[in-house]
């Protein structure tokens, strides 16, 4: 089936019966215990779908997020990018595609410390080349996200709001086709929210892939397709 | 790999506390070792140099038995003058032999007046088989001086510098005590020795420092033997002349390998603690490199995440772990070269060091193993990790 599919039009994301298990750390007079955080999930992601993957917390909706965006590796199941199976590529494999295609903004913006906004966002292209000139387009990025004054301010200095754009802006240095935001207005009040939620509405109008993972029904209405997921399955599916 | 270079050099820069914080301890541990054995070797050549100034084949003949822990005051002196004249004809394989006779005295002269100057007093053969004392100018006394007890005097660098600085002290005089000498001869400057000036002695005719200091026996004899390789059987028939004077632990006759063995004894303890206390600077300097490589561990691993998150293979986060703590510990490991080194000339002015290669190395080389160890190791443990689980290491 997963051959027919390639050779046709392939899925951008496609999981086949995709199982994830953790196994808790061993304690006094416990034994470690299996935890199925993803339990048999099937499903395909098509280009420039706008997606809200929504659960409650420990529905294994963050654990989703992270398989697809290749973060993870999946216990069984294959995943597969572009028709491609990547389940079993090397850790520097699965990095070099993480780089490359798809770009991830987080619930604590996980900039690093110390660091100026510009060397923030350009961080990706130091390890792969996939535009011709990063600076210029960080500029660009940071004049459209309204952070143009900020070129050399420091996290430290900077509001939430301004983080999570510093963020988002890091995300789509190389231009991915994909981008995966985890809970991105969780620390932001909701002005901020709205601002981080509007870019990423317009990314999906410009044909980008826009994955976000919440638990905000408010937030998931944004989007054109609700996946909910409860105790690792996936248990609605809704297309607008 | 240039990339690399330029990763790891901006994330010390940016963490510039952390990085000088490293710096330091590799610094400290280096610089420290290099200090501490440049102090035990210099303290060990001193003293080796200054046997070697005394002249080989030595032997010397002490009053009483040779014991360091015994009251020296307790020790009855039963040596005479004339011994040594015995032992330089009737014991075979000597060269010759010079009483010894000394003493702590105040000297005046041009109205100034210097305090514990050594009165050395020897006969006349005492150039023949000495080699301790050099002369610089003049001459030393002769036979017949020593005979009839003259007040002459061959005196130290320090003597000449304080009294006649910028003439000749020939033929000038001095007191010693309550007497008049005349200077006849100076000697060579010799330096210090466990802070005692050497240059502040003064040398006479052993009749003539007898009758000054009211001493009726010589200090010790000193015996030049003529093929060193006897040693210990020309020890043993100097012995046997003195037995026909003595009874037998009323004197004593040591080689200068014994002697320089019992002051090696001491240098040894003294190495030893050297040592130990560098090798404590290494352990602690090491141990204040791995705890700011390990404090720093969880913002770091959170930094390994998000870099692995972004794009950075494994290899990558290894390289640029391994090219900072290499670039930083051996930054370091130089700064504390050239303090250690530096710190060590500057008190080679006041005390001898001497400052060792193996030393530089041992140091530098293990500070920056250690640097080098506990930089990479988080960063090897936190590459291992998915990029979610480093980013959520807490």
């Amino acid at each position: 089936m997963a051959n027919q599919s390639k050779l046709n039009n392939s899925h951008l994301i496609e999981l086949l019966d995709v199982s994830k298990v953790y196994r808790t750390q061993e304690k006094k007079g416990e034994k470690s215990v299996a935890v199925r955080a993803i339990d048999h999930i099937s499903l395909t992601i098509d280009k420039g779908e706008k997606i809200a993957i929504i659960g409650p917390s420990g529905s294994g909706k963050s654990t989703l997020m992270h398989l697809i965006g290749l973060l993870d590796k999946p216990t069984s199941g294959q995943i597969l990018l572009e028709g491609t199976d990547v389940s079993g590529l090397s850790e520097g494999h699965l990095a070099q595609l993480r780089g490359r295609v798809i770009g991830f903004v987080f619930q604590s913006f996980n900039l690093l410390p110390r660091t100026r906004v510009l060397e923030q966002i350009l961080l990706p292209t130091l390890y792969n080349t996939v535009i011709d000139d990063p600076k210029k387009r960080a500029f660009e990025l940071l004049a459209r996200l309204g952070l143009g004054d900020r070129l050399t301010s420091r996290p430290s200095q900077l509001s939430g709001g301004q983080q999570q754009r510093v963020a988002i802006a890091r995300a789509l240095i190389n231009d991915p086709s994909i981008i995966m935001a985890d809970e991105p207005t969780g620390n932001l009040d909701t002005k901020s929210g709205a601002e981080v939620l509007s870019v990423l509405d317009d990314l999906s109008s410009e044909g980008k892939t826009v994955i976000i993972v919440t638990h905000d029904t408010e937030i998931a209405d944004h989007a054109k397709r609700i996946i909910r997921v409860v105790d690792g399955k996936i248990v609605e599916d809704i297309r607008k | 790999m240039i990339t690399q270079f330029r990763l790891a050099l901006r994330s010390l820069l940016i963490n510039k506390v952390r990085s000088a914080l490293t710096m330091l301890g590799v610094a400290i541990g280096v610089s420290a070792v290099i200090l501490l054995v440049s102090f035990g070797s210099g303290l060990s050549a001193t003293i080796e140099k200054q046997f070697e100034n005394v002249g080989p084949n030595l032997l010397y003949v002490m009053p009483g038995e040779l014991n360091l822990t015994r009251d020296p005051s307790a020790v009855v002196n039963r040596l005479e003058n004339n011994q040594a004249d015995k032992i330089q004809k009737n014991a075979q394989g000597v060269e010759g032999s010079v009483p010894f006779a000394q003493g702590i005295v105040s000297v005046s002269s041009s109205g100034k007046t210097i305090k514990g100057t050594t009165l050395v007093g020897a006969t006349s053969d005492l150039p023949k088989w000495v080699q301790y004392y050099k002369l610089n100018s003049g001459a030393f006394f002769t036979k017949g001086q020593e005979i009839s007890g003259k007040n002459v005097a061959v005196i130290g660098s320090k003597l000449v510098d304080e009294f006649f600085p910028g003439s000749s002290p020939i033929g000038k005089s001095i007191r010693v005590g309550g007497s008049k000498y005349t200077v006849i001869g100076i000697l060579e400057p010799r330096g210090s020795l466990f802070g005692q000036d050497q240059d502040n002695t003064i040398l006479a005719p052993i009749t003539t420092v007898q009758r000054q200091l009211g001493l009726s026996h010589p200090s010790n004899l000193f015996v030049k033997v003529k093929n060193g390789e006897d040693i210990k059987l020309v020890a043993e028939n100097v012995r046997q002349v003195l037995e026909k004077d003595m009874k037998k632990d009323e004197f004593s006759v040591v080689t200068q390998e014994e002697t320089l063995k019992t002051f090696n004894g001491i240098l040894g303890a003294v190495s030893a603690a050297l040592a130990g206390i560098a090798g404590i600077s290494l352990i602690v300097g090491g141990i204040g490199i791995s705890n700011i490589m390990l404090v720093s561990v969880t913002e770091r691993t959170r930094e390994i995440g998000l870099r692995k998150a972004v794009g950075a293979k494994p290899s990558d986060i290894l390289k640029q772990f391994l090219v900072e703590s290499i670039f930083l510990s051996v930054l370091g490991g130089t700064v504390g070269i050239i303090v250690g080194v530096g710190a060590s000339l500057l008190i080679n002015q006041f005390f001898t060091t001497v400052i060792t290669w193996w030393s530089i190395a041992l140091a530098f080389g293990f500070s920056v193993l250690v640097g080098v160890v506990f930089g990479v190791l988080p960063a090897i443990r936190a590459s291992r990790l998915s990029p979610i689980e480093a980013l959520r290491y807490e």
